[in-house]
């Protein structure tokens, strides 16, 4: 943490050496972010420029008592928010309409599939449930902080995320399944 | 229940990494150092300045040499004017058009032809004549190795003895002058205008063509890349895997690997000027196109994903090209300017226009090379310097060391210049005229 404190002064003045690397030290992490945000790696490396232009631009606003890497990955998560509602690609699934209130399942399915597999179906929901589901189920906003996120009514949040959840659950069986029937056939 | 989906999902997602490219990383530089942009424009207008007063500063000096001695030979051919035509005036009083033409009594076709002389004289006032070539006209003109003699009151020696050295200044130009009249079909005697004209518009090319000329240059040579390399502190991600969907942490013990391109070649074309400035100094530049090649040892980056970025590797190799357009500046120091076979040593600076370019860019830090075209430099400062000898009247040879102070690619830690060590033939594209020398 000295450490950091030390990278974050140099920072602060400007220093080009320390803000490379403390790119160096976040970027890795924040692309995986922001990779789960987007469609393609491009799109998510476009959020980390940005994410990052406003990492070392605000700075000073970092209060050094609490942990720079969550400070860093809300701004990432932030600007990728931003980046969504900016680009008609995304902008379209994001306006998410107020629907009747789904019920959620309680379905817990165990998860046996590796982390790039769970991503890649998570990147295949629609932009709207894509982005609730990484912001409820993996960044842990509760559904108020989610609706003043996206400017949208708790309810809406609340429905849509249940949504999610069950395309997302019925997606990982589906790839589950296809996976062991490859296992069976001799496949993998 | 719910809490343990959510909660393994979160748990499992989170050390999700990526290795971002590196042109992220120049993106947000370039925002973040937008006065790092103009510190290097400002290098180069520097760099250019310099180049500016250099050539001003050597225009001036031939100028300001060539106007003083211009000046010496009119007062002293005017002299000489006066001696032809039997006026007794005292030479040294005469400085001007309008004197010379006061005194005289002979008649109009005479004083016409005397005019049109002494325009041909001032269309010289460009025309500077050092003094190993003013000795060099004397050895080569019997006549005039023997007035030389006389006035310099040599005792019995034979002309074919004597060989003109250092500075005779007085007496060669009062002989130069003298043959030129001589040469000029004899003012008064031909009484003719247009023949004097010629004669000397003839003497005044020769002496041009033989100070400042015309040169094509060709050559080649072998091309290296120096590589500042800024390995940085940390630790090195070997971080997750879109293609194979492995993920791995951060390791920190695996070192980047990033390898040299082999030695390559470049080749050069140009048009070149020339300019005596002194005795011993020259001022060359001109226009070069420079094609440069290197071949670089790299594989596909599978683990990225990216399609822009490979790893080094010693088995596969790409190209990297460039093409070049090249105003170079160079001061020669001619060792010995006397000598038939003249050595000379070159020093400059060279100002170079990237009019393509396909090259590597590697980052130590990731031990990945990558191209962006984008990042790299679009105009080159170098410096360079060498050798160079005269083989023949025709033909000069240079071997040639030369570094590009402006790196390949702006906006990376790791410089790559370009180191180039070349052999240079060139020829003038304009002879003097054999008849006329031989006069």
């Amino acid at each position: 943490m000295e450490q950091h404190q030390d990278l974050i002064k140099a920072c602060l003045k400007g220093k080009r050496e320390a803000q490379y690397e403390l790119y160096n030290l976040y970027a890795p992490t924040m692309l995986g972010v922001c990779y789960r945000y987007t469609k393609s790696l491009e799109d998510a490396e476009d959020v980390l420029q940005d994410g990052f232009i406003k990492v070392f631009t605000k700075l000073h606003q970092y209060k050094q008592e609490g942990d720079l890497g969550a400070w860093i990955r809300r701004i990432m998560v932030n600007s990728a928010l931003t980046y969504l509602q900016k680009h008609n690609r995304y902008k379209k699934d994001l306006q998410l309409e107020d629907i009747t209130l789904h019920p959620v399942s309680d379905d817990n399915p165990s998860i046996n599939l590796n982390t790039k597999a769970i991503i890649d179906i998570i990147r295949e929901l629609p932009s709207g449930y894509q982005t609730i589901f990484n912001l409820v189920a993996i960044e842990g906003y509760n559904h108020i902080e989610v609706s003043e996120l996206l400017n949208i009514n708790v309810n809406t949040v609340r429905s849509q995320y249940s949504r999610a959840r069950a395309m997302l659950i019925t997606a990982l069986k589906k790839n589950e399944q296809n996976t062991l029937s490859k296992q069976y056939a001799g496949d993998i | 229940m719910q809490e343990t989906f959510e909660h393994n999902i979160s748990q499992q997602l989170d050390d999700f990494k990526l290795q971002p490219s590196p042109i992220v990383w120049q993106e947000v530089d370039a925002a973040l150092h937008p006065e790092r942009k103009r510190r290097i424009i400002i290098w180069w207008w520097l760099g250019a300045a310099i180049i500016g007063v250099s050539s001003m500063l050597g225009y001036w000096l031939i100028s300001n040499q060539t106007s003083t001695i211009a000046f010496k030979e009119i007062t002293n051919n005017q002299m000489n004017i006066n001696k032809a035509i039997g006026t007794t005036k005292n030479a040294s009083s005469i400085k001007t058009k309008k004197e010379i033409k006061r005194p005289f009594t002979i008649d109009k076709e005479v004083v016409i032809a005397i005019e049109k002389y002494q325009k041909a004289l001032l269309g010289k006032s460009k025309i500077k004549i050092p003094i190993y070539q003013q000795n060099a006209n004397i050895n080569n003109n019997r006549a005039a190795k023997e007035e030389f003699i006389t006035n310099s009151n040599i005792q019995s020696e034979s002309a074919d003895n004597v060989v003109v050295k250092g500075d005779n200044s007085n007496i060669n130009h009062q002989l130069i002058t003298s043959f030129e009249k001589q040469n000029d079909s004899n003012v008064t005697s031909t009484k003719s205008s247009q023949n004097i004209d010629t004669s000397k518009t003839i003497t005044k090319d020769k002496k041009a063509s033989e100070q400042s000329n015309w040169l094509v240059n060709v050559g080649g040579g072998i091309l290296q890349t120096s590589l500042n390399q800024q390995t940085n502190s940390l630790s090195f991600s070997n971080s997750a895997s879109i293609g194979s969907g492995a993920v791995t942490g951060v390791n920190n013990n695996r070192q980047p690997i990033i390898t040299s391109p082999k030695t390559g070649f470049n080749v050069q074309l140009g048009l070149a000027y020339n300019t005596v400035l002194g005795k011993n100094w020259t001022l060359q530049t001109g226009l070069q196109y420079q094609y440069l090649t290197n071949k670089q040892g790299i594989k596909a980056d599978t683990t990225t994903g990216f399609t822009n970025s490979f790893i080094a590797d010693n088995t596969n190799f790409i190209t990297n090209k460039a093409h070049w357009l090249k105003v170079p500046i160079t001061f020669t120091y001619n060792l010995q300017p006397n000598s038939k076979h003249q050595l000379n040593i070159l020093m400059g600076s060279s100002l170079a226009y990237v009019v393509s370019q396909e090259w590597l860019i590697s980052n130590a830090n990731t031990g990945r090379f990558y191209y962006n075209a984008a990042a790299n430099n679009k105009w080159l400062l170098g410096i360079h310097g060498g050798l160079s000898y005269t083989l023949s009247k025709k033909l000069s040879l240079a071997a040639m060391a030369s570094y590009t102070l402006t790196p390949i690619q702006s906006n990376v830690k790791d410089k790559n210049h370009f180191v180039q060590y070349n052999l240079q033939l060139s020829t003038p594209i304009r002879f003097t005229n054999k008849s006329s020398s031989k006069k």
